[in-house]
């Protein structure tokens, strides 16, 4: 599904993402783990296609596909779906009308007729229900006055709806309180599938206790400097990530 | 260039005299007419070096050879009429054709405690009485009021009784046909909030595509005590045409005011907006909302007066400027002594699509008192990148991505529009408007 290898990318001149390397099978679940600043966001942004993050070297495949020459609107519509740390408002654009429009461009891409929208609406009620969003989001603007959380509960409402192939999930866990992080997980799970790949990046263990990855990966300083089992996220809760400091290099196959 | 500029051409219509007709009611129309015209002679029109025109060259209407003519004796076809006639937006409605009402094409219902009747009209009937107040809202007349005066003759008069709401809006359609040869209209409209009542106006402008034509209109609104009024004025005149369009209105106390402003039309337009709260606790609040392309040059000139304490207002204006457009905004606030617990907000805010678009914006504030709440802010830019990414990352291109955007900067004012047929009205004109 996702094939990175040796991804440097910058940002203003400053080297952000120093050597990636990243292989994501279909179906698979993946969890970047890393201290703040490590470059998981600009991961994630440079998979979805912020032109701001230049790639200076290696290679990002998604399907086969060099994702470094594609729009950010072919990558979504080719099923890739970023689920934003921090969404962004947009005042004066009716939430219900960006969703159908997103919709119906995925669709038109895969040969799709346009969704009616009663059909649509009762979709998105139906898929609102399920995540515990009041219908009410839906008259709104994007995003708009949502509260953190809310605006968490959106993503995912995006990404029930949208039904992409690779989900990253940029700390969708972040500022949710148990009960939401539950209903989160279970609309992630819900997605998941044996076609549907997900690469969660998270802080905390805790959304791996309802999530359960394939493999856990640590970024630090814009390397990946440890890949494991789920297991190594426990070992992460427990230890933190200091005693990794040590292997900054370990993993340097590229130059 | 001196500071004003003779006009003689725009009140030569009138010959050596004034307007007689309609005369029965009396001498004050006369005198409003006379009065009108010798001021408007002792100025003429101001240039660019009176301050309020800084940014606004009303000088190519001193080029132009504008007839008046309300009375023409080849009338205007109705079927041609029929299909220029914008939608009705409400169950009543009064329309002026050529600045002339229109029997045929308005509809009134009677409603009770609801007096609505056309201003020649209402001079015939003798009802002088209702012209009381005229003039009384507004600071003091400029050249283009004097020039209305000069020219008074229609528009629509209404009167709402002490307590009432008619539950329904009232829509005056005025519509330029067949001005091939430069004409100019001056409504002017009278309206009497009596305390306690409700009210909403619709003003709507608009001309067939081949007039060449001056709008000069000054509306006047009275809100008596605790009434409530609002306001809207949907503007799609031709690109040829010229509008100044006045809205003067003055606040008694516990009043609220709703001022709700699209423009898309005419080469130059010019929107003066008066709010004077002249009572404690009353509100004014100003959205408008623009969109520009071509030569085409908006001004929108607003000022609301906190006269007394504890008075409320809100004012936002959005616009969107294409081609070589240019918009102008200055907006005044002014905080009168003892005016206490004021409360005020502005913001004018513009998008340029186009590099050779501009904006001039000039917020005043002018605070004579203590205790009081005043911010403004004024922004001109361009689509906002975060916000394009984020929809062209849900796979919306990035065209229509733009075309959602630049909509949307003009729906956040649109949805503060009450009138749900009003707003659905502008959103299809947005819609058709904006183009990628
Ligand atoms: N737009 C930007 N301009 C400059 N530096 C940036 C920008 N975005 C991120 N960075 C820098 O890149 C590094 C990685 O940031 P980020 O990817 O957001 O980390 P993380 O998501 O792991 O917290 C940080 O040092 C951050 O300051
Ligand atoms: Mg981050």
């Amino acid at each position: 599904m996702l094939k990175i290898e040796c991804l440097n990318v910058e940002i203003d001149n400053k080297e952000i993402l120093k050597g990636i390397n990243l292989e994501v099978n279909k179906g698979e679940i993946h969890a970047i783990m890393g201290p703040n600043g490590s470059g998981k966001s600009t991961l994630t942004q440079t998979i979805a296609g912020r032109e701001e993050y230049s790639i200076r070297s290696g290679s990002i495949l998604y399907k086969g596909m060099d994702l470094s020459k594609m729009a950010p609107e072919i990558r979504a519509r080719e099923g890739i779906f970023a689920a934003f740390q921090y969404p962004i408002e947009i005042p004066g654009v009716n939430n219900t009308y960006f969703l159908r429009t997103a919709l119906n461009a995925v669709r038109k891409h895969k040969g799709l007729e346009d969704v009616e929208a009663f059909d649509f609406l009762k979709l998105v009620k139906k898929e609102m229900k399920e995540i515990g969003m009041s219908e009410d989001m839906l008259r709104r603007s994007v995003n708009e006055g949502f509260s953190g959380g809310e605006k968490k509960r959106n993503e995912i409402l995006q990404l029930s709806i949208l039904q992409p192939d690779l989900a990253i999930l940029d700390e969708t866990d972040s500022g949710l309180d148990i009960d939401a992080l539950k209903i989160v997980s279970e609309g992630v799970n819900r997605f998941h599938g044996p076609e549907k790949s997900i690469i969660l990046i998270t802080h905390y263990q805790r959304l791996l206790d309802y999530i359960k990855p394939d493999f856990v990966h640590v970024l630090s300083n814009g390397r990946i400097i440890k890949s494991g089992g789920s297991e190594l996220a426990l070992e992460l809760e427990e230890r933190g990530y200091d005693w990794l400091n040590g292997l900054s290099e370990a993993e340097g196959e590229c130059k | 260039m001196n500071r004003f500029v003779p006009a003689d051409n725009l009140i030569a219509p009138l010959g050596g005299g004034t307007l007689r007709k309609w005369k029965n009611g009396g001498k004050w129309a006369e005198n409003l007419r006379k009065n009108g015209k010798s001021e408007f002679i002792k100025t003429g029109i101001p240039s660019t070096r009176i301050e309020e025109w800084k940014y606004t060259d009303l000088t190519p209407l001193t080029k132009m050879d504008f007839s008046f003519n309300p009375d023409k004796t080849d009338p205007i076809d109705n079927a041609l009429i029929e299909k220029l006639l914008p939608p009705k937006l409400s169950e009543c409605s009064l329309v002026f054709v050529n600045g002339k009402f229109s029997e045929h094409f308005s509809f009134v219902h009677p409603t009770k405690g609801l007096f609505i009747d056309n201003v020649r009209n209402v001079i015939k009937s003798g009802r002088d009485d209702v012209f009381e107040c005229i003039g009384k809202a507004g600071t003091k007349p400029d050249a283009l009021t004097n020039l209305n005066r000069a020219y008074f003759n229609d528009g629509a008069v209404i009167r709402i009784g002490k307590d009432i709401d008619p539950g329904f809006p009232v829509h005056l359609i005025f519509l330029a046909v067949n001005a091939k040869s430069s004409e100019m209209f001056h409504p002017g409209n009278l309206i009497i909030a009596e305390e306690g009542s409700k009210f909403s106006l619709i003003e709507e402008y608009t001309g067939d595509p081949d007039s060449v034509y001056f709008t000069n209109t000054i509306t006047e609104i009275h809100i008596k005590d605790r009434a409530s009024v609002s306001h809207y004025k949907i503007q799609t005149e031709n690109h040829s045409s010229f509008h100044v369009g006045s809205l003067n209105v003055i606040q008694g106390k516990d009043t609220k005011f709703f001022s709700n402003t699209a423009t898309f039309g005419g080469a130059l337009t010019r929107n003066n907006i008066s709010a004077s709260m002249n009572g404690p606790g009353s509100e004014s609040n100003i959205e408008g909302l623009y969109f520009l392309k071509g030569a085409q040059h908006t001004d929108n000139h607003t000022e609301i007066f906190h006269n007394f304490p504890s008075c409320k207002s809100t004012e936002n204006f959005n616009g969107v400027l294409d081609g070589e457009s240019r918009a102008v905004f200055d907006g005044k606030i002014f905080v009168g002594e003892g005016s206490v617990q004021t409360d005020s907000t502005q913001s004018s805010r513009s998008l340029l699509l186009s590099g050779s678009a501009s904006v001039d914006s000039k917020p005043a504030l002018e605070i004579y008192a203590d205790d009081v709440k005043c911010s403004h802010s004024a922004s001109v830019g361009q689509l906002d990148t975060d916000s394009l990414y984020y929809l062209r990352s849900r796979g919306i291109g990035h065209n229509e991505a733009m075309k959602i955007l630049t909509s949307g900067f003009l729906k956040e004012i649109l949805e503060k529009f009450e009138n749900k047929d009003v707003s659905g009205k502008i959103e299809n004109l947005l819609n058709s408007e904006i183009k990628v």
